[in-house]
C-alpha cells in the first residue's frame, strides 16, 4: 500500500519544502500491515514493511485498505479525502504524539496524499 | 494584461460594540436588498469577493462583508495587548447588530459560514424580526467537534499555517485549486490566537439547540464533503427549527463561496431569487 511513498513523496519538491523542518518517524497501518517511514529534513529516508517488534513511531494513522484505497483515488469520496476526515468518520485512527503530526501537519498531510492518483 | 477594476468598494465605519469603540473595515458591492455576509473563523471578508463580483447577485442585493474585530482590516479594541482574544456568543451577535445598524441596514438577508453559519440560528431564532432571511453557509445549531479540545490549549493554534493546514480537509477535492488555495490563504493571514479565539465560540459557547423556532425563513445550505457541519447535522438542525430547511450541495466542502464559487452560485442564486420575490 505504502511501498510507493519515498519515491512519490520526494519526487515533490513541494513536499520537501514543507518538511524541510521536520525529522521524525511514524507509521501507516493498511489493515494488519505496518509501514514505517522515516523522514529527515523532509526527505522519506525509509519505509519498511512490518511485522516489528517494538519499532519506535511517533504517532500511526491506521485505516482498512479499502478506506486507504479511496483515499488514494483522484477525487476521493465524502469522508475520506482527508486523514482528519476519515479519522471524524471512524475510518481510520489517529493515534500517538500529536505534537509531532501536528507540528507540521501541512507536510504531514501533503506527504500521506502524495500517493493520490493523478486524474 | 489590461487592469481591470472589481466592482467591490471597501471602507472603514467605527461604531461601539457593547459599549467599547470599534473601527471595523467593510466592504461592498451591489444595490437592493442588503445581504450582510459573515467570515468563518479565522478569516475575513475576502472570502465573499465572488458573490460582489456577480451581477447575477448584485444586481439585485448590496453585497456587504465585514471584518469581526480582531480580523482581516477591523482593529481590535484598544489595550488588545493586554488580553487574549475570545469570541463569545453574546459578542458576535451584538457586533452583527451594531454592524447593521450603523449601516442602517433595513431587512437584510444575513448569510454567514460555519461560525457564521452557527450565529445565523442563533439570529433567525432570537433576533428574526430583523431580519428578511437566514442563509447559514454549514451551519448547525451547536458545536460537533472532530477533534480533541485539548489541541487548543497548543501553541501551534497562534500559527496561520497551521490553522491553514487544520481546516485544509475541510474544503472539497472538486474546488479549483486557486481557489481552495486562497481559502487557506486566508487561514494563514491570520493574526496569532484569532482562530483558537474564534474556536471558544464555535466549540464552548455556541450550544443553540435550545432554539426552536425561527423569526423569519432559515435556510441551511451544506456541502457533502464537510465533516466539520455535516449535511445530517444540518438536516436535524433544521428538523429541530420551525421554519428552517436543509439544502445539501454535492462536490462542495466547508467554504462554498470561496472554494468553488462557479459551483456555488448553482446553489445560491435560487435561494436569493426566492427571498427576491417573497
Amino acid at each position: 500500500m505504502f511501498e510507493g511513498l519515498q519515491d512519490k513523496a520526494n519526487a515533490d519538491p513541494n513536499v520537501r519544502r514543507l518538511g524541510r523542518t521536520c525529522t521524525a518517524d511514524f507509521m501507516l497501518m493498511a489493515g494488519d500491515a505496518a509501514f514505517h517511514v522515516s523522514v529527515a529534513a523532509g526527505l522519506v529516508t525509509g519505509v519498511s514493511r512490518g511485522p516489528f517488534k517494538m519499532r519506535s513511531a511517533a504517532f500511526q494513522v491506521a485505516a482498512s485498505d479499502a478506506a486507504w484505497a479511496r483515499f488514494m483515488t483522484p477525487k476521493p469520496p465524502p469522508g475520506f479525502h482527508d486523514i482528519f476526515a476519515m479519522s471524524a468518520t471512524g475510518a481510520a485512527r489517529i493515534e500517538g504524539d500529536m505534537a509531532v503530526l501536528l507540528g507540521h501537519l501541512g507536510f504531514f498531510k501533503a506527504l500521506i496524499a502524495s500517493l493520490r492518483q493523478e486524474a | 494584461m489590461a487592469a481591470e477594476f472589481e466592482p467591490i468598494v471597501g471602507r472603514y465605519v467605527r461604531l461601539d460594540i457593547q459599549g467599547q469603540p470599534y473601527r471595523i473595515y467593510f466592504e461592498e458591492a451591489g444595490a437592493g436588498i442588503p445581504l450582510l455576509c459573515l467570515h468563518t473563523a479565522g478569516a475575513h471578508s475576502s472570502q465573499f469577493r465572488h458573490l460582489m463580483c456577480d451581477a447575477a447577485v448584485t444586481d439585485r442585493y448590496r453585497v456587504i462583508a465585514f471584518d469581526l474585530p480582531w480580523h482581516g482590516k477591523s482593529n481590535p479594541p484598544v489595550g488588545w495587548e493586554r488580553q487574549d482574544y475570545q469570541l463569545t456568543a453574546d459578542f458576535y451577535v451584538a457586533a452583527i447588530l451594531a454592524f447593521a445598524d450603523a449601516l442602517d441596514l433595513a431587512q437584510p438577508v444575513v448569510l454567514g459560514c460555519s461560525m457564521g453559519g452557527r450565529v445565523a440560528v442563533r439570529l433567525a431564532c432570537r433576533h428574526g424580526a430583523r431580519f428578511r432571511a437566514a442563509i447559514g453557509l454549514e451551519g448547525t445549531d451547536r458545536p460537533s467537534p472532530w477533534w480533541d479540545d485539548t489541541w487548543l490549549e497548543s501553541d501551534l493554534f497562534a500559527r496561520g499555517d497551521f490553522c491553514a493546514a487544520v481546516v485544509s480537509g475541510l474544503a472539497s477535492p472538486h474546488s479549483p485549486p486557486e481557489y481552495l488555495n486562497e481559502t487557506l490563504w486566508h487561514y494563514w493571514q491570520s493574526g496569532s490566537g484569532i482562530f483558537k479565539g474564534d474556536m471558544h465560540f464555535f466549540r464552548t459557547d455556541s450550544d443553540f439547540a435550545g432554539d426552536r423556532t425561527a423569526g423569519c425563513p432559515l435556510i441551511l445550505m451544506t456541502g457533502v464533503y464537510d465533516y466539520s457541519c455535516t449535511p445530517a447535522g444540518a438536516g436535524q438542525t433544521a428538523a429541530n427549527i420551525q421554519g428552517a430547511e436543509a439544502i445539501v450541495m454535492r462536490e462542495m466542502g466547508h467554504f462554498p463561496m470561496s472554494e468553488h464559487p462557479d459551483r456555488f452560485r448553482d446553489y445560491i442564486l435560487p435561494v436569493l431569487e426566492r427571498l427576491a420575490a417573497g
